[in-house]
């Protein structure tokens, strides 16, 4: 009966009456130490029968720790209230008919914190929202984060998705639509560090060190910490932030989670999804599999990923599983874990281009683009976390992740020449191409930590980790044709062209990042007249191993002259570099080895707790590229330190209410192949990239003052502001100067080159606002953000007798920065009755430059847009669930536009999507809705 | 007791804040390999070479060679460099990267010849790209050739190629020039049977005078490709059977220099039909951004003639005096390519109906060919020898011609190169008569295919 109580009031969808001897019985649960409400506790209430069997009803508090039964039998009880981290509290009760009970608890706490902000030992409720609250609270920094409880019951399904949760923060999306990188305040990935439990992992990008987020399945977090300011014992190069992904760790109780279920795009009632077998294509280049010398051959590059097929319905899965709990008197801690999502989009586009020349009163975009995307996505996950205590003095603790991301992906683009052969709408030069892509991602992470009390108030711990990252993106295959439409010179007739075989690429892309590192830190507990004084020091070594391979052969028809009608099988081919592109600069090593050690105190004295000291981080980073030896710079190093200090007062006014003040010292590392000399013609903006190993890092000062309020429960009201001065930010820009070591040298030739800006500033206000009634809540943040970076751009206009060109100075926002950023969720929650959970979450960000410009006053900037997502999660009987997530509920589009009007000139009228003296249209991609249906075991 | 700590505390933290240090990068650098040039002690070339290839003498080289920074290589006149490659792979299709000077001085008697072995000099040959052209580099020196046969380059782009000019795998042209600050003189010379563009001049000072191109390009490929930053002049050129066009400027890829040509008195005959991407030009083509005169140019038998695009500098393109012969209506339809904004101008001479207004050239029947047996793209073997080489033609105007004192003389050559003497430009302003053959003999010298000298 029990069981099908909840069923039966599922499928009456409401209240239904109970027995006919009740009595209604509500109370709530609160901490002893601040009277806190304590939402998400355990009452059990236990009775004998009238056939004298043991009858048990369980129910849990509600957001604001209270809990109402309404109709419960007569008789005695004994009622137990369990909060995971309070001692157990149990009380009898008699009950009579009719009349009803309040009862109010008060838990004492049994946490014993041995580190500030990572915690230790068995206390479990640290993925509970709860948890994450009193993670942020209790943090020496400025952090906000997510439980695993709020990511479960969330729209989201990848870690990147999830962040955009988080006030302040953004995302940056790939081309399916999803969030791939965060973006904190307005800073880019490039100023943002990536951790698991604390350690940093590295990039599988071949060029960057920034981590994509979205290879990681949200499921497996215990809770996500997004870091704004940084303490002595953190690395130092987190401008922006740092993403810390606490994963899951050993429940105190036996406990196994599963889910399982379905995902449509409703783009597919009305379309196909194309998909190609990647099976038959070499999963290294033909050199690297067969040695330098080797010349490949059309056996070498199977045409297979050119035939495609279609799936009609294409439903993807998402599947979970994480078992754990502890063995052996408590002592061993074991959890396992896994994560399989995968997924089906289709993304039509339309973009613009902008030429590789802009001259004032000319034409503005050089083509238009109609691009078809099918993307598959399966992202798994896998982890283990076991730990050991020894006894109250020692634990040892190891965790090992592997996570993969393969992408599957085809892109159809039709191209229509703007500049030539555009006599009017539908007239005009088309280039065609299909892209074929298999790539994977893996990021693996083992760490193995030890926690040692060693007495007399000195506390140990230490950590190894090994991490590896590796991309491999193995025959990406282009084939292009011709099409258009020539007007006849005669009649104006239409005339179209024969789809003339163009050329055909195939690039292997593989990239491997390997990182060995060593944590030490020491602790010393002392007293100090009133106050208690911690002091730290420690310090860090990593080597990091880096190798990326990059070969691109470019195929010719054989013979010329042929038509592409499709079948690829038709045509010939010839290899026309079969030895590869052994020299390109994509094929380098790089080493970095990176030291450091720091000294902290941290004072908690009545209402102040001061946090600070200073870190000091060595940075060797040498580099050896495969390009001949007559260029320069093919092997180097670059080496410098960094003292950075940091401070943190938090003055609590009382129990609720706290000031916080910081300020640290921060850097930002230039990508590893910005600073390799490289020099890389890219046809499509007309420009040459070159690497520039005088880049200097970025160093930032970064002040922030918050507020909180936390009235009760998990209610809070969050207010800061933050100032950043960012000294030699690094961005691409236009330049004259050949040898960036010779900035004296100049030349008539310009180069697309990245270089450090002077001083950048960025300011703004973050409001964060969560409110919880028993089943209802609304959590809403906003973060304004206004930064400003001067750099030169390219500035051509016509003089009597041609043009000229000028390299001005701009004055525009980082890239990538919103000005407005707000997220509003509507939250529904009733674990006892209706076992509901719901959310409707609603994100906008205004406009933010996409992509710079190299030209004066043409920037990129994507649209402001508003997005809205779904979840509900529905207790269909004890222990199951079934729950929904929709995406995208609102179709919204990725927009692009230059805030110059569109001039209808003489020189084209005939661009479509354009609106005179409207901002120029670049791009409009739509990804459609997402739906996901599932059920859940929770044990 | 408090406050004191917040104090000790702020003071920690301002201190720790004027702390904060950050330690100038040291950066050290690999400096470019430079491998000493040796002088010239045997006909086999190798490596970096510097000094001078002596007249009546044959040299070779059968694995790329380099002229460094500062160092000369000087041809005297009747000298010969022979490369020796298959142009299947780019080891096998040598190269001459050019960072210093090449100078190659040869005569009206005695030609200089940068070519393949003469048993492969052959109309086999073309299109082969058996070596690797000469590739210069963005400090590269001054380019001088005189009287000089540059025959069969091409050869795929490898390691040592330019990565602005070439992507993997593309055939190479004869001569790739990309210092903005340099000079280009190229006179008197043969380009022939490239596998893609004759020449391309990325940028630079330029002055291309009295040369005959001859079947440049495969299915793909002008005869002269100017890009942004070329500035001079181009004039008295014989082009014949290039399988785009003739002449391309264009100012793509911007930059802070205008691309401006003064293109008159070229002669251009049988371009653009090879060209497999449809609407693509024939003879003369200026594009995005590039500037100049365009006068007294005689276009016969081209798939297209005049294109300026709308993306041109189309205020400051002047052009008049063009005299368009074709033999098929379809070629008359597009004398004025119709994408392009050019139009008839007053002094253009044209043929209003196929094989009207024949040139009258002394010695080259335009209608030996009948452009309306075919329709365009053809494949090379679809064209003649005799239309896309020299076959001892003299385009000489007779007096009859309908071109002859048609051209205009108001105007001076820009004359961006050094001038005189041997090593200087010897730039011709425009020409009462039409075409690069002009009554007075003042134009191009040539009157035979570039594979038939052998002096």
């Amino acid at each position: 009966m029990k069981r099908l109580i909840p069923l039966l009031i599922f499928l009456s969808g409401g209240w239904i009456a109970g027995q006919a001897q009740t009595a209604p019985f509500a109370g709530t649960v609160k901490d002893q130490r601040t009277g806190e409400p304590l939402p998400g506790a355990g009452i059990e209430l236990s009775t004998k029968g009238a056939d004298g069997k043991k009858k048990e009803i369980h129910l849990l508090s509600g957001l604001d720790g209270s809990f109402v039964l309404r109709h419960i039998a007569a008789g005695h009880y004994e009622v137990s209230v369990r909060v995971v981290g309070y001692e157990h509290v149990s009380q009898e009760m008699d009950l009579a008919d009719g009349s009803g009970k309040t009862m109010s608890f008060t838990l004492e706490p049994t946490r014993k914190e041995l580190a500030a902000v990572s915690v230790m030992g068995s206390s479990g409720g640290r993925g509970s929202e709860r948890g994450s609250q009193l993670a942020d609270r209790r943090a020496d920094i400025v952090q906000n984060s997510l439980s695993a409880r709020a990511i479960e019951v969330s729209p989201d399904l990848s870690v990147a998705s999830t962040a955009q949760r988080v006030s302040g923060v953004t995302t940056e999306r790939g081309n399916n639509g999803e969030s791939q990188y965060v973006i904190i305040r307005g800073m880019e990935k490039r100023y943002i560090y990536t951790l698991v439990n604390g350690i940093k992992i590295p990039s599988p990008d071949n060029k960057n060190r920034y981590v994509p987020l979205d290879i990681f399945p949200a499921d497996l977090l215990e809770r996500l910490e997004i870091t704004k300011s940084l303490t002595p014992n953190m690395e130092g190069d987190a401008i922006g932030g740092a993403v810390n992904m606490i994963m899951k760790d050993a429940p105190a109780k036996f406990s196994v989670n599963a889910n399982g279920a379905l995902g449509y795009a409703n783009d597919f009632f009305t379309q196909d999804f194309s998909k190609f077998s990647s099976g038959a294509s070499l999963n290294r280049s033909p050199r690297v599999l067969n040695g330098g010398s080797y010349l490949a051959t059309m056996k070498d590059l199977p045409n297979n990923a050119f035939s495609h097929s279609t799936s009609h319905n294409p439903f993807g899965e998402v599947l979970g599983l994480s078992l754990g709990g502890r063995l052996l008197d408590n002592k061993l801690g074991i959890l396992v874990a896994g994560s399989f999502q995968n997924n089906f989009r289709n993304v039509k586009s339309v973009l613009f281009e902008q030429p590789d020349q802009l001259v004032d009163g000319g034409l503005p975009l050089s083509s238009v683009a109609n691009r078809h995307l099918s993307v598959q996505q399966q992202r798994s996950g896998t982890h283990v976390r076991l730990d050991y205590r020894f006894n109250d003095n020692n634990k040892l603790s190891f965790y090992g992740g592997y996570m993969n991301l393969m992408r599957q992906e085809f892109r159809n683009v039709s191209d229509t020449n703007l500049e030539l052969n555009r006599v009017g709408p539908g007239f005009g030069r088309v280039s065609n191409s299909n892209r074929d892509l298999h790539e994977v991602q893996q990021i693996s992470n083992y760490t193995l930590k030890g926690e040692h009390a060693l007495g007399g108030n000195f506390f140990l711990d230490w950590t190894a980790a090994y991490s590896r990252a590796t991309l491999n993106n193995p025959d990406e295959s282009t084939l292009s044709w011709d099409g258009g439409v020539q007007k006849d010179p005669v009649t104006g007739a239409k005339v179209q062209d024969p789809p003339t075989l163009q050329g055909s690429s195939r690039e292997f892309t593989h990239s491997t990042d390997e990182d060995k590192s060593g944590y030490l830190n020491l602790r010393y507990v002392s007293k100090i007249g009133g106050a208690s004084v911690d002091w730290s020091i420690g310090g860090m070594y990593r080597d990091k191993n880096r190798t990326s391979e990059y070969d691109v052969y470019n195929l010719d028809p054989n013979p010329g002259g042929q038509n592409y009608n499709g079948d690829v099988s038709q045509n010939g081919w010839v290899v026309k570099n079969p030895q590869g592109t052994s020299d390109d600069p994509l094929n380098y090593t790089a080493q970095e080895k990176v030291g450091a050690g720091y000294g902290m105190v941290k004072i908690e004295a009545g209402p102040w707790l001061i946090t600070g000291g200073a870190r000091y981080e060595h940075t060797d980073l040498t580099w050896n590229s495969n390009v001949e030896n007559t260029i320069k710079g093919k092997t180097g190093g670059i080496s410098y330190y960094d003292v950075l200090p940091s401070g943190n007062i938090k003055y609590s006014i009382d129990r609720k209410e706290a000031l916080r003040l910081s300020y640290y010292s921060g850097i930002g590392r230039p990508n590893f192949y910005e600073v390799i000399p490289h020099t890389l013609y890219d046809p499509e903006s007309g420009q040459t990239e070159k690497g520039n190993p005088y880049l200097k890092r970025t160093t930032a000062d970064n002040f922030d003052l918050r507020y909180e309020y936390y009235p009760k429960g998990l209610d809070q009201v969050l207010v800061g502001v933050f100032y950043k001065s960012i000294k030699n930010p690094i961005e691409y820009s236009i330049t004259n100067i050949p040898d960036p070591s010779q900035p004296q040298s100049s030349s008539n030739n310009t180069y697309y080159i990245p270089e450090n800006f002077g001083n950048a500033t960025n300011k703004g206000a973050e409001v964060d606002i969560t409110k919880y009634w028993r089943w209802f809540g609304v959590r809403a943040n906003y973060t304004y953000t206004d930064s400003k970076i001067k750099t030169t751009k390219q500035h051509t206009f016509p003089v009597a007798g041609g043009t000229k060109t000028e390299t001005p100075e701009e004055t525009r926002p980082l890239q990538g920065q919103s000005k407005h950023i707000a997220n509003l969720s509507l939250l529904f929650k009733d674990d006892n009755k209706l076992g509901l959970n719901a959310q409707l979450a609603f994100q906008y960000t205004s406009g933010r430059i996409n992509t710079v410009s190299q030209f004066y006053n043409y920037d990129i900037w994507q649209k402001e847009f508003a997005q809205l997502d779904f979840s509900l999660e529905k207790r269909v009987a004890h222990r199951w669930y079934v729950y929904a997530k929709v995406n995208n509920l609102l179709n919204t589009p990725y927009q692009l536009e230059v805030h110059q009007p569109y001039a209808v000139g003489t020189v084209n009228p005939y661009a479509p999507y354009q609106t005179p003296g409207k901002n120029i249209f670049m791009r409009k991609d739509t990804y459609g809705i997402n739906y996901l249906l599932g059920v859940k075991f929770k044990l | 007791m408090y406050t004191k700590f917040f104090k000790v505390g702020l003071a920690a933290a301002v201190l720790a804040g004027l702390g904060a240090c950050h330690k100038e990068e040291k950066v050290n650098v690999s400096p470019a390999q430079v491998s000493a040039s040796h002088p010239i002690t045997s006909d086999s070339l190798t490596g970096s070479v510097s000094g001078t290839l002596l007249s009546g003498k044959t040299y070779y080289f059968s694995s790329d060679i380099t002229i460094n920074q500062g160092d000369t290589l000087f041809m005297q006149p009747g000298s010969r460099l022979i490369a020796i490659g298959d142009g299947k792979t780019t080891a096998t299709s040598p190269q001459i990267t050019c960072n210093g000077s090449l100078i190659s001085i040869g005569s009206a008697d005695s030609n200089n010849y940068i070519t393949v072995p003469d048993n492969l000099r052959d109309a086999a040959s073309i299109g082969k790209g058996l070596w690797g052209g000469i590739q210069c580099g963005e400090t590269s020196g001054d380019v001088i050739i005189k009287w000089t046969h540059i025959e069969f380059a091409g050869g795929p782009a490898g390691p040592a190629a330019d990565p602005n000019v070439f992507a993997p795998g593309d055939p190479r042209n004869s001569l790739s020039y990309t210092n903005i600050d340099g000079n280009v003189i190229v006179e008197d010379s043969w380009i022939f049977g490239t596998s893609d563009d004759g020449m391309r001049l990325l940028h630079g000072h330029v002055s291309v005078m009295r040369n005959t191109f001859e079947d440049c390009g495969t299915t793909g490929g002008e005869g002269l490709n100017l890009k942004n930053g070329c500035v001079g002049d181009v004039a008295y050129n014989l082009i014949i059977g290039a399988a785009t066009n003739a002449f391309k400027v264009s100012n793509s890829g911007g930059g802070p220099i205008e691309n401006k040509t003064y293109l008159y008195n070229n002669t251009m005959v049988n371009c653009g039909f090879r060209q497999l991407k449809a609407g693509r030009g024939g003879s003369i083509d200026y594009e995005k951004g590039c500037q100049g005169k365009i006068y007294n140019n005689v276009i016969v038998n081209c798939r297209f003639g005049m294109r300026i695009t709308p993306d041109a500098d189309v205020k400051n393109i002047t052009y008049n005096n063009q005299f368009f012969y074709g033999n098929a209506q379809y070629l008359l339809n597009q004398f004025y390519s119709v994408d392009g904004v050019g139009v008839k101008q007053g002094a253009d001479i044209m043929s209003a109906t196929p094989k009207d207004n024949n040139p009258r050239f002394k010695i080259y029947d335009v209608d030996q060919f009948d452009y309306n047996t075919v329709a365009p793209p053809l494949a090379a073997s679809a064209m003649p020898m005799t239309i896309v080489t020299d076959a001892g033609y003299d385009l000489t105007l007779l007096q009859s011609s309908p071109a002859y004192h048609k051209g205009v003389t108001n105007f001076q050559a820009l004359r961006t190169v050094p001038q005189g003497g041997s090593f200087g430009a010897n730039t011709v302003d425009p020409n009462v008569d039409m075409g690069a053959f002009p009554t007075d003999g003042s134009g191009n010298k040539h009157f035979t295919s570039s594979l038939s000298s052998t002096n």
